[in-house]
Formats: structure tokens, C-alpha cells, sequence
């Protein structure tokens, strides 16, 4: 009981209660200049970075400091800086490194903010350092591993480049197999090299094979010691143009656009790309018509537009002959599309309704006043 | 007395043309790079690679302002919140949210960077309310363009602000393409009838932006 009178004093009291939130200045902005530096680690190296701060304004105090991997080895020129100020990290890495890979060191500055009302907000911008520590022993990353898109008969080039990333250096003899649809095709080998530590090797070879049009996964896998893969994926294209979708529906008493989705299957720009689209009822030439002519880039997917005139058609189920030419080529569809009539207008015969309603509605009210005028007059006359 | 006119006009179109040279490297920034230097600070080892690009973050919205108000009297709190660019919302209080819009950070550097949030206070710092109760300082990190901010926290719920040193990270990588480099911070204050702290309140929200490596 005692403490709910409380709660009810209180929340009286909360009537005085009051909290300014609100704050400082409108926009803010800070960047450093580089945003990356990368090295390898070498026991005992000393080296420095200049760094520029940019986009402060030009009173802002600002702090610098280093935080993450080999923070205690950073010494600065300055700490405090004003504006957009240049300042210089002196990095004196120690003799031995705990943690092998890349490491990273933020040289951050950050916004010197004096309290006031409300929630402020403090920019804190950080520039990394990468440095990159030897592995123990041997050790190796794929860096790379490409393979190029080619025509049917046209070389395909395999371009793979290893790093070695160890504090020794790695003999590796990489290996590519390649696949289609799960079964193997080919297999491409790469003779044996040496790869020093901190230093990368590319392997690139044009394989023998004549590859026929499709799609084609590759893996590649080098081993030194310890089995590493990835993957890749590359086409083989054929001079080839898919009809892949169409427009189906028409309107009875309309001219409407025809579009046809094509794609190219071909590893090369393919020019004067146009189609020709017949229209038939029961044998019988109803319409046809041509698209304009485009130029369909390597694999690229694009939509030939024409105008199919349903003006005189009665409703029902038409056969078209969409033909796509390129060249000497032409690829051909038969499909069936449909000439319907015209959705019915809902939005207008609501409108319609309610203009005749409220017509019939005014046309009653006039019919009223005039009779009970009517009557009036008799009244009087009597 | 010809020979002096054209030697003035000429010297008079260098100087113009220096002039220009000076102002026009000033308005693009080409200065802001000067005396950019990496080095050995010894003659032992050697400096591999240096990537010459800048981080840069701007907050467009660096501020959320409600001015003053009161908890609606027998009501155990007032809720303010932000919602991206709309006007804030006040529930249960006569505080307005017309100037209150969510923080917006936008990344205008030429890498990618990841983003941490921390504040300075939590609920209870913030309000410090009798009963230990009715208290909320939440925060929700949204894109403001689609695809900004990827691989970290959960974007677009809200959550409980942290103090903790190092703060929330949000983004591993926030994009610095233009179209997907802005994200929405949105702040939610439960403010308690029996608040302790009274008058002004404030607190620093510090955003880090670490280039991605």
C-alpha cells in the first residue's frame, strides 16, 4: 500500500522530470591517408609510414594511436593533432612473432569530444597495417586460378599462381582436372618447380584437347606435402542463339509489342541479330513482322521487340514461327499464344455507377421539390 | 615599347594560368596527399607493398535531438525511438521528434571498412532509475542502401547498446561503392518515471571504421 502512494508520488514528481537530448554540431567527417600498407615480417625490422589525416574539420582535436597485432612495437611522432594533420608511425617489429599469417596492426585517430547534451557521436577512423608472418615449415595458398572462355576448336588456357606463405620453401607439381557433368574430360599437368618463402610461382598452360560447347567445372589441386584445391568454372560456346522466353497473351482490337528473350551461346560478339515472326490460324498467314537488328555481345542474354497486330483477330489460340537470324543461322521456335479479349475495366464501370447513380439520385430530388411545390399551390389555390 | 606589351601579356597569361594550376589542385584535393611517405627506418629487411588509398567515414546525421519533455504523469515511462530518415516517435511523453532521425554513416573512402559501435553508457548509467526498471538505451543498425553493410551483427533489430571496450562490430564490410555505402544507426530511450538523473543527459556513441583487409 505504502508502496504504491510512493510509485504515485513519484510519477507526480515525474511531471518535473526532464531530459535535454539533444546535441553538438550537424555533420562530421574523418579519413587517413594510406588505408593500407602491407609487409612481411622479418625479425627485428624497423620501418615508418606517413600518415595524412583528411576530411577534419579544421579545429577538430584529434588522438592517435595504435591498437591489434604488434600495437606495443608503434611509436609516434605526435599523438595530438589538430585538422587535417600529417603524423608518422615508426614500427619496430620485434624479433620473434607469436601468431603466423597476416596480422594486423590499426593505426587509429580518433575525434576528441568534449561532454555536452545529448548523444553525440565520436569518429574513430583506422588505417591497417598488414603484416604478413612466415608460417613454420612449409606452407602454400593458391593465389589464383583461371581459365579463359573459349569457341568450340579454340585453345582454352589454364593460368594458376601459387604462394608460398611458410618459412620454407615448397616443391609443388599443381594439377588441374576438369569435368563435365561429373565425369572427367581432361587433365592438365604442370611439371615441378620450386616456390621460395614470401615469393609466388605462375603455371600456365594451353591444353591439346578440343573441347566441345558446354559448361565446365575445373579443380585444381597442389600438393606439398599438404593437399590444397579450388575451383573454377569456364565455357565452351558454339555459334548459337537460344530462344529463351516470348510474349503469349494479346488483346483482341490491339497492337501490341512482341518481345523474344534470346541468349548467345557464342564466345564472340554476334552483329544483325534480328528476328522474323509468322502468325498463323489453321495454315493460314494471319500477321507477321521483324524485329530490328541488334548486336548480341559474347553470352549476353537481350530481347528482341517487335508489333503483332491483333486488330482483326477474333479471340482464341494462334500458332507463331519465331525465327531468330545471325549470319547464316537461324534458330526456330513454334509456340502457341493467345488473343483474348480485353480485361474488363472495373475501376470504370464503378465510376460510371456512381455517376448515374448520383444523376437518378438528383433526378429524384428534382421530381420531389417540383411535386411538393405542385402541392403547395394547390393548397394555396384552395 | 611592342615587344615589352607582348612579353606583359604573356607573362600576364602564365601567372593566370599558374594561378589556375593552384586553385584548381586545391579544390581536387591533390594536396591532401602531400608528404605521404612510407620508408625503413633502417637499413635491414625491406617494404613490400603500399596501397596508396584513403579511408574516409562522414556522418551526414551526427546528432538526435528531442529537446526537453516529461514522462506523462502515472505512466511508468516514455519510449523515444528513431526510424531512419522519419521523424522520431514519442510514446508515453511531451518530448518532440521532429529533429529526431537516425544517425546515418556513409562510406566515402576507396576501401572497404568494417564498423564498431560503442557507447559510453548503458540504460542504467544513462538514467539510473530508483527501481532498476523501465530503463532501455537500444540501438538498430540498418542499410539505408541496400547491400552497405555485410558479415556482422544482426542488422535491423534492436538490441542493447554496448560499453564494453572494442564495442558491437556491424559490418566486416562496409561497401564504399556509391548506392550501397550508407547505413542507419536508430537509438530507442525507455526513459523510467522514477529517473534519478535529471536535466541534461548525454552521452558519445563512438564509431570505428577499420580499412578492411
Amino acid at each position: 500500500m505504502m508502496g504504491i502512494e510512493k510509485r504515485v508520488m513519484i510519477a507526480v514528481l515525474g511531471i518535473f522530470i526532464f531530459f535535454i537530448l539533444g546535441c553538438n554540431k550537424a555533420d562530421a567527417s574523418l579519413g587517413l591517408t594510406p588505408a593500407l600498407v602491407q609487409t612481411d615480417f622479418e625479425p627485428g625490422f624497423s620501418f615508418l609510414v606517413n600518415f595524412n589525416v583528411v576530411g577534419a574539420d579544421s579545429s577538430q582535436k584529434l588522438e592517435v594511436y595504435a591498437a591489434g597485432d604488434f600495437a606495443q612495437y608503434v611509436q609516434f611522432d605526435k599523438t595530438n593533432l589538430t585538422g587535417a594533420e600529417g603524423f608518422t608511425a615508426y614500427i619496430n617489429l620485434p624479433e620473434t612473432a607469436e601468431k603466423p599469417g597476416k596480422n594486423k596492426l590499426f593505426i587509429r585517430v580518433r575525434e576528441v569530444v568534449e561532454a555536452g547534451a545529448g548523444i553525440g557521436t565520436r569518429l574513430e577512423i583506422g588505417a591497417l597495417v598488414l603484416i604478413k608472418v612466415p608460417y613454420p615449415g612449409k606452407y602454400a595458398e593458391i593465389k589464383s586460378f583461371s581459365i579463359n572462355d573459349a569457341n568450340e576448336g579454340e585453345p582454352v588456357n589454364f593460368n594458376l599462381e601459387v604462394e608460398s606463405l611458410g618459412a620454407e620453401a615448397v616443391y609443388v607439381a599443381p594439377n588441374i582436372k576438369v569435368y563435365a557433368n561429373g565425369e572427367i574430360v581432361d587433365e592438365v599437368n604442370f611439371g615441378g618447380r620450386a616456390v621460395n618463402p614470401k615469393t609466388s610461382e605462375g603455371f600456365s598452360k594451353v591444353s591439346d584437347k578440343t573441347y566441345r560447347a558446354g559448361i565446365y567445372n575445373a579443380t585444381a589441386t597442389v600438393d606439398y606435402g599438404k593437399s590444397i584445391k579450388q575451383e573454377a568454372i569456364f565455357r565452351i560456346g558454339s555459334q548459337f542463339v537460344n530462344i529463351t522466353n516470348w510474349s503469349s497473351n494479346f488483346f483482341v482490337g490491339k497492337i501490341s509489342e512482341f518481345s523474344i528473350d534470346i541468349e548467345s551461346k557464342w564466345n564472340d560478339d554476334i552483329s544483325n541479330v534480328h528476328a522474323e515472326v509468322e502468325v498463323s490460324k489453321d495454315s493460314a498467314q494471319v500477321d507477321f513482322f521483324r524485329t530490328p537488328s541488334i548486336e548480341l555481345k559474347r553470352w549476353e542474354t537481350a530481347s528482341l521487340k517487335g508489333f503483332f497486330s491483333s486488330e482483326k483477330l477474333k479471340k482464341g489460340v494462334y500458332q507463331a514461327n519465331i525465327s531468330v537470324i545471325y549470319g547464316s543461322k537461324k534458330t526456330e521456335k513454334f509456340v502457341d499464344i493467345n488473343v483474348v479479349n480485353p480485361p474488363v475495366n472495373v475501376k470504370l464501370i464503378i465510376i460510371i455507377a456512381a455517376v448515374c447513380a448520383v444523376l437518378i439520385l438528383l433526378v429524384i430530388i428534382i421530381l420531389y421539390l417540383l411535386l411538393k411545390k405542385n402541392k403547395k399551390k394547390k393548397n394555396s389555390k384552395r | 615599347m611592342k615587344l615589352s606589351n607582348n612579353l606583359l601579356f604573356i607573362v600576364g597569361v602564365t601567372l593566370d594560368l599558374f594561378l589556375i594550376l593552384i586553385i584548381s589542385a586545391h579544390l581536387f584535393g591533390i594536396f591532401d596527399f602531400k608528404g605521404f611517405l612510407t620508408g625503413k627506418a633502417t637499413n635491414e629487411g625491406h617494404l613490400n607493398i603500399t596501397i596508396l588509398t584513403a579511408i574516409n567515414i562522414n556522418l551526414t546525421r551526427d546528432s538526435i535531438n528531442w529537446s526537453s519533455g516529461i514522462v506523462t504523469p502515472g505512466e511508468n515511462n516514455a519510449t523515444l525511438y528513431t526510424r531512419g530518415n522519419d521523424t522520431g516517435v514519442v510514446q508515453r511523453g511531451n518530448w518532440t521528434g521532429a529533429d529526431a532521425r537516425a544517425f546515418v554513416i556513409a562510406n566515402i573512402g576507396g576501401v572497404n571498412c568494417s564498423i564498431k559501435l560503442q557507447t559510453g553508457k548503458n540504460a542504467h548509467d544513462f538514467f539510473n532509475s530508483l527501481t532498476n526498471s523501465n530503463e532501455q538505451y537500444m540501438w538498430n543498425v540498418s542499410n539505408k542502401e541496400s547491400n552497405s553493410c555485410s558479415e556482422g551483427a544482426m542488422l535491423g533489430a534492436w538490441t542493447d547498446v554496448n560499453k564494453t571496450s572494442g564495442g558491437t562490430e556491424f559490418c566486416k564490410q562496409f561497401d564504399n561503392h556509391q548506392g550501397s555505402n550508407e547505413i542507419y544507426v536508430d537509438i530507442l530511450l525507455t526513459i523510467p518515471y522514477d529517473a534519478q538523473n535529471f536535466g541534461e543527459q548525454s552521452d558519445t556513441l563512438t564509431v570505428t571504421a577499420d580499412a578492411a583487409g
